[in-house]
């Protein structure tokens, strides 16, 4: 299965990855290498077969409608690579 | 005792350290220093640490010996200095995931592993190496540092918990905690020669473990034997409300099951472990192991899991694509790594992540985001979940029959540097024995049982089934009653 | 060539719980940015998702009441794509099982009753605000809305016009009120709507190309986007254009919408069930719980008002329109009979004060017993009708009860003939010229001269009276 020039172009769009040229290069050998592997998997008989979308068995897990204090503001923003008026930033948003 | 000074501390195990503590023939104050000592002998060698905090571990190990002598503390864990893997969120102390994207991250609260250990009294004296992500199975693929295997420094101590299992075979921590996804806590436990535990998906709290596959990821102890596996398990599993996918059962004392007995015990080999990749040594020694269980009257017998030849792709397409997905958040807007130069959000995006992840972490989100993208989800991503429940449903058909599977851990023992790490397909090969584990959420635990011809170490696993953590731990308690393999020390050559 | 203009809606509605849906950071609206935060909706690493049992059942509740099939079965998946204010890269919302579907709303445009059929609702997470920082340089986000929780709502292309698309979503709005899952209030964000339009040649069968336009902000901007919008297709395909299958920007200021080319590209969400959270299995006994605590719904309301009260349908329509005006309604008929007066008075004075002094129905000041007591106070005649009109208002100024308004002001009727007529004989003498008109047969004069009568008596001359007294005496 060949994983095309097109198709590393569309995927590290898609997953907001710069690769370089030569990145991209690299990468084809040991992905196709990969997908190869994974394509194995159509040998394997699955008619009727349900996904296994979930591995516990349980279900409606959930939690009551309880406020909790929220983190301090500066706590959260402590990490923050930019931040400006109590806000994160980017750079503007063109619509 | 003569305050412990014979015997380095260091070498001991949890409970006997523990009894030590009880007993004031030590204090938890000397103990953290005498291990910190040990760390600045070993490191130069080994880098099995990110980040040490020698003033904080010290200062704790202050105040848990206070709580101790107040009677406050009574857990055996109280006053054990140990190390985390760098993948579990510890407040106030970076933690990295060994990756430039998360290299100055400090997280703003405790994983809710890290919480129970500090209530039991441990001593945290620093964050573990590992691979980026925990993508890897060499510790190879750390953004900072290649761990050293402690029994021979030119080659891999496995991974992605490379430096939880160096830094416990090496006396740098008396136990680590470090987390399993394929294989990434047990097999660096294998080639470094000590016990690493994987409970069932669900008996620990994932809360605060840096997510890499969902589904796939357990936290558990790496330790020097299988009481102090047990020890520590008791303090981690339990059910958390923060985890919606936390297991809501009984949970037991887990050392209730550190009984020598295999009587009648009825143990699986997958022929499958034992041929293909496995290497000579280590089919040997789990050949000598499998004879010992029948000595001791459990029943030993190969069978088929021809199921085996589609673990690799079902691992790599569900965790890959768990982990595109996990991933997306690392964007150089809310915390870690940023880029400098960007002309807009689109490459602000596209340059951080290009900058702040390894060839391995890529790599693995441009598979993950493929299998999952329109036009290949049906192929791959759907694919792979049937074959996960086929994989789970052949799994229990084993346990019908047998109350543990059992195999080596790895197909070999610790290989050179460099020799796998340019060929992802085959480093992924590594984990094959490990993933069946993962894939189906069962318990399972490596244990010593050997040493290759270069003296490197092989490790035996065994399978349980879903929360069958008491036959593991019995089966691995009794092997090591009637073995020596993991009272074996590596001798670290210092750096000249 | 006559067209039909082919609508479908996608509500975004905020469910008005304590805490977030998948954390418990507090739902309160307003805050300074990023106050209302915690690891998990600001997406930080190591965090994760546990579900809010409220959201499962105002999501059950919300299909309930608009007449869906709950699902026994359903799961949150992952939606994944790079924004700014969305900070886990992944929005946690429904694919392919939402929770609810098949259910109808019905509305009455014209006289002619019409369903508009709801295919599905589900829940899902908000993402979190973004603004544009002073200088225009770059972007502010603000997580406070990260993590709100939401039910969309889709419809099926059902909707013809704009009328249709309004008395939808009127009608979806207020039976999510009456049941107390969300408070739809458009201008704080709590209710937002996509639409979605297409026109084809009357008679056609298959659908036009479609066009969206996204996150308008109040009803007047979902009428005036679609009579835009239907026009702009209908002209393009005329001469002879080209409609492409975008979604376009409504700017309401302008009045027109416009590409947003940088969303041209259909994006991949690569939607794939959420392995932090497991399923949701909905019984038959849960739904049976839930539909119990559903309360009378909007329609139910007006066909009993109707009936049991023998309003117009109109009258009916507005009474039901809010759940807060009509308990009102009906708290004020527990102290009163006089339905047509209560119905009266809601629909204009208390409808009119309120749209003046720009108050909401939840901030009316006082209690639904002081208008029926004011109404009291005119049946028995102790106050005019048009004195209350006064009443009513410093009502409203003090949230006092009308018998101490009217007894501090002494607003009472006068009946005393005596003093009225010491009135009259006063208002006589200052008006000549009228009771000269008056006498000439100008009848006319009579009204003018009552007017001044009450004007004198500030209003609280009893009419009958001073018309009695004044007609004698200029008779005489």
């Amino acid at each position: 299965m060949s994983f095309s020039k097109e198709t590393i172009d569309y995927i590290a769009e898609l997953s907001r990855i710069g690769l370089s040229e030569k990145e991209k290069e690299d990468m084809v050998a040991p992905v196709e290498k990969i997908l190869a592997c994974m394509d194995k998997l159509e040998e394997l008989d699955t008619t009727n077969i349900e996904p296994m979308e979930h591995i516990v068995s349980a279900v409606n897990v959930f939690r009551e409608d309880k406020v909790e204090k929220s983190y301090d503001r500066d706590i959260i923003l402590a990490n923050a690579p930019e931040h400006e008026d109590g806000c994160y930033s980017v750079p503007k948003i063109v619509e | 005792m003569n305050g412990g000074k014979f015997v380095k501390l260091y070498e001991l195990t949890v409970s006997q350290l523990s009894s030590l503590l009880k007993k004031k023939e030590i204090n938890a104050v000397e103990l953290t220093r005498t291990v910190l000592d040990r760390i600045v002998e070993a490191e130069p060698v080994l880098d099995c640490y990110i980040n040490i905090i020698e003033e904080q571990a010290v200062e704790r190990a202050e105040k848990v010996q206070k709580m101790m002598d107040a009677g406050e503390l009574y857990s055996p864990l109280a006053g054990i200095p140990m190390a985390v893997k760098d993948n579990i969120c510890t407040e106030g102390i970076p933690t990295t995931c060994a990756s430039k994207m998360l290299q100055d991250f400090v997280p703003p609260y405790n994983a809710a592993v890290m919480q129970k250990l500090y209530n039991n009294g441990a001593i945290l004296l620093g964050k573990l190496n590992m691979d980026e992500f925990a993508m890897g199975s060499s510790t190879e693929n750390s953004y900072f540092k290649k761990t050293k295997n402690p029994w021979n420094h030119d080659r891999v101590p496995g991974g992605s918990s490379g430096g939880c299992a160096a830094a416990v075979a090496a006396g740098e921590a008396i136990y680590s905690l470090g987390t399993d996804t394929g294989g990434s806590l047990r097999q660096p436990s294998a080639l470094c020669g000590v016990t690493g535990f994987k409970p069932t998906y669900g008996s620990v709290s994932r809360f605060g473990l840096i997510g890499y596959a969902s589904s796939f990821d357990q936290i558990g102890p790496v330790a020097k034997d299988v009481t102090d596996s047990a020890l520590v398990l008791n303090a981690i599993a339990g059910h958390d409300s923060q985890d919606s996918t936390s297991a809501g059962i009984k949970y037991p004392d887990y050392t209730e099951s550190l009984v020598n007995n295999v009587k009648n015990m009825k143990i699986g080999i997958p022929s499958e472990y034992m041929r293909n990749n496995t290497s000579e040594d280590v089919r040997k020694a789990v050949s000598e192991a499998i004879e010992l269980f029948e000595k001791l009257g459990a029943k030993c017998e190969e069978f088929s899991l021809p199921i085996m030849e589609y673990v690799l792709p079902t691992y790599c397409i569900i965790t890959f694509a768990e982990a595109s997905s996990n991933l997306g958040r690392y964007d150089g807007v809310k915390y870690g790594h940023r880029a400098k130069d960007y002309k807009d959000l689109g490459e602000l995006y596209k340059r951080t992540r290009d900058e702040g992840f390894g060839s391995e972490v890529k790599r693995r989100i441009i598979l993950g985001t493929y299998v999952l993208s329109a036009g290949q989800y049906d192929k791959y991503y759907k694919k792979a979940l049937q074959a996960r429940r086929v994989i789970c449903h052949e799994l229990n058909r084993a346990f019908d029959k047998y109350d543990l599977i059992m195999g080596p851990t790895s197909p070999s023992t610790a290989f050179r540097f460099g020799t796998k790490v340019e060929d992802p397909a085959e480093m992924y090969k590594n984990d094959v024995l490990t993933m069946p584990a993962n894939i189906a959420g069962l318990p399972a635990i490596s244990v010593p049982c050997g040493f290759d011809g270069d003296s490197m170490p092989i490790g035996l696993q065994f399978i349980g089934k879903q929360f069958g953590e008491s036959t593991l731990l019995r089966a691995a308690y009794t092997f090591e009653q009637n073995t020596d393999f993991h009272k074996n020390k590596p001798v670290i050559k210092p750096v000249i | 060539m006559n067209y039909e203009v082919v609508i479908g809606l996608e509500v975004h509605a905020e469910l008005s719980t304590n805490s977030k849906i998948f954390c418990s950071c507090t739902t309160e609206f307003g805050g300074d940015p990023n106050t209302h935060t915690c690891p998990g909706c600001s997406g930080m690493p190591g965090s994760l998702p546990v579900l809010n049992r409220r959201v499962v059942e105002y999501a059950i509740k919300a299909g309930l009441a608009t007449n869906c099939i709950i699902s026994n079965y359903t799961k949150m998946d992952r939606k994944n794509y790079f924004y700014p204010d969305l900070p886990g890269a992944y929005q946690i919302s429904q694919y392919d099982i939402p929770i609810c579907k098949n259910g109808y709303i019905e509305i009455e445009v014209e006289g002619k009753k019409k369903r508009i059929r709801v295919t599905r609702i589900h829940m899902e997470e908000d993402a979190g605000k973004l603004m544009h920082d002073e200088f225009g340089a770059g972007s502010l986000i603000d997580y406070n809305r990260a993590g709100m929780p939401l039910v969309e709502i889709v419809t099926e292309p059902d909707i013809r016009s704009a009328e249709e698309a309004k008395a939808f979503l009127d009608n979806l709005k207020s039976i999510l009120q009456f049941i107390d899952v969300s408070d739809c209030k458009m201008e704080e964000g709590s209710l937002r709507c996509d639409v979605n339009i297409s026109v084809r040649p009357e008679g056609e069968e298959k659908l036009g190309v479609r066009t969206e336009m996204k996150n308008l902000n109040s009803f007047k901007a979902v009428i005036s986007a679609i009579e835009y919008e239907s026009k702009r297709h209908i002209d393009e395909i005329e001469s002879g254009g080209v409609i492409y299958r975008e979604t376009r920007r409504w700017d309401d200021d302008k009045g027109f919408s416009y590409s947003m080319r940088s969303k041209e590209q259909a994006e991949d969400y690569r939607y794939f069930p959420d392995p932090d959270l497991p399923p949701i299995i909905i019984d038959q006994e849960w739904i049976e719980k839930i539909r119990s605590t559903l309360p009378e719904l909007p329609e139910a309301r007006k066909q009993r008002y109707m009936k049991e009260y023998d309003l117009p349908a109109y009258d009916a329509g507005i009474l039901t329109s809010s759940k807060v005006i009509s308990n009102f309604f009906e708290k004020a008929l527990r102290k009163t009979d006089n339905v047509k007066a209560v119905s009266n008075w809601i629909m204009g004075d208390l409808m009119r004060i309120l749209k003046d002094r720009k108050l909401e129905v939840e901030n009316i000041p006082f209690p639904a017993e002081y208008l029926a007591d004011m109404i009291s106070l005119i049946d028995k005649g102790t106050i005019s009708g048009t004195m209350a009109k006064k009443v009513f208002e410093k009502m409203f100024d003090s949230g006092k009860a009308p018998e101490v308004i009217v007894k501090e002001e002494g607003l009472e009727v006068v009946t005393d003939e005596a003093a009225i007529a010491k009135i009259v004989d006063k208002v006589l003498d200052n008006n000549p010229g009228s009771v000269a008109d008056y006498k000439a047969g100008k009848k006319k004069a009579l009204g003018f001269l009552v007017g001044q009568v009450m004007k004198e008596s500030k209003g609280k001359a009893e009419p009958q009276l001073v018309n009695r007294l004044l007609s004698e005496k200029l008779n005489e």
